[in-house]
């Protein structure tokens, strides 16, 4: 509009009064603007899509950090995307997200990758376990490094899973790091379960007993040797678990080794 | 290739949902697959009858033929092309990133569109164009660009939260 013009303002005709007039009527009782309102609500949204097209859509998120967001929007996205993400992760990424759950104990992670038949063989690469580092150990081996109890049950339950996977710098065995660390239940697990050799012995000739005894978990100490078939006199480098417990001063693991018949005296 | 160009001449009339008829290339209709069975079901007879679209209106029609128009030339999608190469690569090319420049209303209509009509590679661009717009967004801001209500409580948001954290920078 030009500067210095006027604005003209004209009256309104009865007929534009009353039209203007129609419009504050309440809403229900105005058929246009319900109507109008009806169009409004009725715009296609992306949920209005079938699961078919929003699955097409996710196969063009090129990272599982995407889907997990998009199924973290609502309900019917969750329920669409979840099973999705996971069964990605098993058979595009190998299983990374196991190789997580196990070292931090999600076991409903665990679940739903083992839902979709998640490697459990899968080895973690470089992964720090405080205040180590280990290369290429597998779910068993961290969830037993971690102590946590139900990963390692339900890894157990799993057909066929490697029972005794070794970390390859020492050759420590899920086992191994139980009855060192005194987790006396995970060890109980792992002496229950058929096809484990109680006397695996690590690289530098190390037995579970041993572990037990130079670290001074009396109960591991006494479980072990209550199942049988463990050398009780092993020897690695010179120490035996009698030995390793005198000089680390555990005298309950002494007590305990003593009253065993086949305890071997000769400390020498 | 002599009867290209008589192919080429012939039109066919399309009906939309709410009625019109749209006169269009019969080249450039055949990149929908629906359409094109269709013709070839007619046996190429009576194709002076219009075709009736009914899930698609007038104005998503046009924008669809004219995808159609521009991309008529291409060459038809072969069927083993369904592979991960395919769907791993989410680039566009500048024209159809032009062509979907329109309100989501309109984007969704397409891909609809695009799905009944069976025209892959339109189907395919109107996903990406989706998925590029999700991409390196919160839960939250995808809920915001799509206007989708949060209907988890709580509880479950965490639970989920917690369950997935592995796949937060992957």
């Amino acid at each position: 509009m030009p500067l210095g013009r006027r604005l003209e303002i004209q009256p309104l005709s009865a007929k534009k009064l009353s039209k203007i007039r129609s419009w504050f009527i309440p809403l229900s009782n105005n058929a246009r603007l319900k109507e109008k309102w009806k169009l409004i609500r009725k715009r296609l949204r992306l949920l209005d899509f079938p699961d078919e097209l929003l699955l097409c859509i996710a196969d063009y998120l090129e990272t599982e950090r995407d889907v997990n967001a998009l199924s973290q929007v609502n309900r019917r996205l969750c329920s669409l995307l979840d099973t999705y993400l996971y069964c990605h992760n098993v058979q595009c990424s190998n299983s990374s997200a196991l190789v997580w759950a196990a070292e931090k104990g999600e076991v409903s992670t665990a679940r739903k990758l083992l839902e979709q038949r998640a490697n459990v063989e899968i080895m973690s690469g470089r992964i720090s376990c405080y205040p180590h580092t280990y290369t290429d150990v597998k779910p068993l081996w961290l969830a037993a490094w971690w102590g946590h109890i139900e990963m390692v049950k339900l890894l157990l339950e799993v057909p066929n899973i490697e029972l005794e996977p070794r970390d390859p710098q020492q050759g420590k065995t899920p086992l191994h790091m139980a009855a060192r660390k005194g987790y006396e239940e995970i060890v109980s697990l792992f002496i229950n379960k058929p096809g484990i050799d109680l006397d695996r012995r690590t690289i530098k000739g190390k037995t579970a007993l041993l572990f037990a005894a130079k670290h001074g978990h009396v109960e591991i100490v006494r479980r072990l040797l209550a199942k049988g078939g463990v050398d009780i006199n092993t020897r690695a480098s010179g120490l035996t678990p009698l030995l390793g417990a005198i000089y680390c001063g555990h005298e309950q693991v002494v007590e305990a080794l003593l009253q065993n018949e086949n305890i071997s005296l000769n400390l020498q | 290739m002599a009867s290209a160009s008589t192919d080429a001449a012939k039109v066919i009339k399309v009906t939309t949902s709410d009625g019109i008829d749209i006169t269009v290339d019969r080249q450039v209709a055949e990149r929908s697959i629906l359409i094109k069975n269709l013709l070839e079901d007619l046996g190429g007879e009576s194709t002076d009858e219009p075709i009736p679209i009914p899930n698609v209106n007038e104005a998503v029609m046009k924008k669809v033929l004219e995808w159609c128009e521009h991309h008529k030339a291409d060459p038809p999608a072969s069927q083993d092309d369904d592979s991960d190469s395919r769907k791993k690569s989410t680039d566009i090319e500048e024209w159809d990133q032009k062509f979907m420049q329109v309100d989501q209303e309109m984007l969704f209509e397409i891909i609809l569109a695009a799905n009944y009509l069976d025209i892959k590679a339109l189907l395919d661009v109107g996903c990406k164009t989706v998925a590029n717009m999700i991409k390196g967004k919160s839960p939250d801001e995808i809920r915001k660009t799509f206007n989708i209500q949060n209907d988890f409580t709580p509880e479950e948001e965490d639970q989920i939260r917690r369950e997935n954290e592995w796949a937060e920078d992957r």
